[in-house]
């Protein structure tokens, strides 16, 4: 089983990296704008619509990453209390019922493609990016999340450590 | 009593997905789900279509996009030398007020507030240099701690406020104008704590130990060289948003470049430090957006079961005077802070706070700031308090003494914001100057 975990955490952590990628282009994109706003009077007249998706993108794809890291909040006053194999099958249950909500998210966000896929749907501003791609990149990042999920949760049951390296400190907690 | 008892029941299943250890943004979305399934009596098909649309509303709001970004160039500063620069470069300008030294702690963290959205940083990066230097120096360990942890807080009112953003978004209120009204109550909260230390120091000379250094008008120069970097990025990123040439993620963006100028022109950028900086602002960022997706989901949640508006009704019939309310909203968040983190409470506690809030005839701006205060004191209070796990960390000291050095300043920011609720203009004169009333 520590190879499927490892493996999972990988794909999470190389969606990730897709996802800071996102972000970096994000922030090239505003420069990029400025600059035309400021030097050419002019504009791409896309850069809320791309902004979107971008961020989708940085948000819904780093999900595993974040989680497995232990970068989520949770609140540990009572479950700390309980003994360490109550806690583990506690986390697993909790853990399984947020993996049925992000697969049933998934599922919609299925439908919501097909149906962009059907209809030809595009977006309306001039770019007109055809509204299957944006709804793709959340479902494909929502699947990969639900991957994770399983991952922590089999790993909560089996009582095997996270293949993430020790809890990583963030300084933006709050 | 049926709104009653939704109301109680969903924050009854809340608090149990929550004391199982559960992540605070699947407890969200879990009562969100089983709130409209269970009170609400809708199908499932029905949940996951609004749920639906909801993720994809929220997850691609580019209003959001400030947040990455801005966390982003919190994290670059953060890897650079910024804590020693701001220690040396404070140093001279503090040395002529009584208690010295222990000030680079407060107009440190304002300082770095300037550039910094979040408290935990701001007390991180300030601490990394003054608790080791004033404790070698025989400073009153307390009086440093304490002011360390207060002013950390600081980070989440002075603009660019992470916090202020999510209450932004999900209040539909302007950022920029939010970003506006913290300034000054920022800065009254850094006067009550610089006044504070003075009196201690003044009344109890051997707080402070005694220093025959003199400073030059040359050390004055220099330690301007040395702030100049963190003064150029507070000019640049909030000049660019109160002048009106940028918004919020364009002053983001903005930030970010010009912390890369920095650290290039400083001979500090290295790709492991970039690399670093990404991953962590992209860890961070998640965890905010995440837990900002799951609010807007139990908000309109709470929506459809008309929980807001009962409860608004419900309230109302008690005929409370908006101070009552407002005491009664301050005790309930003061309650609140002592369990949860800073986000986790703005994003609970809004879709019934809010309606209320408003209905009472208070200025949604007003709140905004008046709700960072609450969780800035949030943060210094155990046994979540997240300015106190840092200075647990930096400091090696038990948490409960962690939080007793911070309790005289959990107690200037009660002084604060009973101040706000007295004087609203505190808040609202900045933003209703730049942007009109």
């Amino acid at each position: 089983m520590s190879r499927f975990y490892l493996a999972v955490y990988r794909i999470s952590q190389a969606s990730a990296v897709i996802a800071a990628a996102a972000l970096v282009l994000m922030v090239g994109f505003i420069a990029f704008e400025i600059v035309l706003r400021y030097f050419f009077s002019t504009s791409t007249f896309v850069q809320d619509e791309f902004l979107g998706y971008g961020l989708a993108l940085c948000i819904i794809w780093s999900l595993g990453y974040t989680l497995e890291n232990g970068s989520m909040i949770e609140v540990n006053l009572l479950s700390t209390r309980l003994s360490a194999t109550h806690q583990r099958w506690l986390k697993a249950i909790g853990t399984f019922a947020t993996m049925a909500v992000i697969l049933g998210l998934t599922y919609m966000f299925w439908i919501r493609a097909a149906r962009a896929w059907d209809r030809g749907s595009v977006s309306a501003t001039s770019a007109e990016v055809p509204m299957w791609v944006p709804e793709s990149l959340i479902l494909v990042g929502l699947l990969l999340f639900a991957l994770q999920l399983l991952a922590h949760a089999l790993r909560h049951v089996t009582g095997h450590a996270s293949p993430a390296p020790a809890a990583q400190y963030d300084h933006h907690d709050q | 009593m049926e709104a009653l008892f939704a109301a109680i029941t969903v924050f009854g299943i809340l608090l149990v997905f929550l004391a199982a250890g559960l992540w605070v943004f699947a407890s969200i979305a879990l009562v969100s789900v089983t709130s409209l399934w269970f009170l609400g009596g809708m199908d499932l098909n029905r949940i996951g279509t609004i749920a639906g649309a909801i993720v994809n509303r929220y997850s691609s709001a580019w209003e959001l996009s400030a947040i990455p970004m801005f966390i982003w160039m919190g994290e670059i500063i953060f890897r650079t030398d910024i804590s020693m620069r701001l220690f040396r470069g404070l140093s001279p300008f503090v040395s002529m007020i009584p208690g010295r030294l222990l000030h680079t702690n407060v107009m440190g963290c304002t300082m770095f507030a300037a550039v910094s959205g979040s408290s935990t940083a701001t007390t991180a990066t300030v601490g990394k240099i003054t608790t080791r230097e004033l404790f070698d120096r025989g400073y009153d360990k307390s009086l440093a701690i304490g002011s360390l942890a207060g002013a950390g807080s600081l980070g989440l009112m002075i603009p660019p406020s992470l916090v202020m953003i999510v209450y932004g978004i999900l209040a539909e209120e302007s950022v920029a104008r939010l970003f506006a009204a913290g300034v000054f109550p920022g800065l009254m909260i850094s006067g009550l704590f610089t006044g504070y230390i003075v009196v201690r120091s003044w009344l109890n000379p051997s707080l402070v130990p005694v220093e025959n250094h003199k400073y030059r008008p040359m050390d004055f120069l220099r330690a301007f060289v040395d702030l100049f970097p963190l003064l150029l990025l507070m000019v640049v990123v909030l000049g660019s948003i109160y002048s009106g040439i940028a918004t919020p993620s364009e002053a983001a963006a903005v930030g970010v470049c010009m912390s890369l100028v920095i650290v290039l022109v400083t001979g500090q950028f290295s790709f492991t430090m970039i690399s670093q900086s990404l991953m962590g602002a992209l860890r961070t960022s998640t965890m905010i957006c995440a837990l900002l997706i799951a609010a807007a989901l139990l908000s309109t949640a709470m929506g459809f079961l008309h929980i807001p508006a009962d409860v608004a009704a419900g309230i109302a019939a008690m005929n409370l005077s908006p101070w009552g309310l407002l005491l009664i909203l301050s005790i309930f968040y003061l309650g609140l802070g002592f369990l949860l983190d800073g986000n986790s409470i703005v994003v609970m506690s809004l879709p019934i706070a809010l309606p209320l809030i408003v209905q009472a005839g208070f200025d949604p701006i007003w709140f905004g700031v008046y709700l960072v205060l609450m969780i800035e004191m949030a943060a210094v209070t155990p046994p979540i308090g997240f300015n106190l796990f840092v200075l647990q960390g930096a400091t090696g000291y038990p948490i409960s003494k962690v939080a007793r050095a911070a309790f005289p300043f959990f107690v200037l920011m009660v002084v604060g914001v009973v101040l706000l609720a007295i004087f609203p203009q505190i808040a609202l004169w900045f933003p209703n100057l730049i942007y009109g009333v």
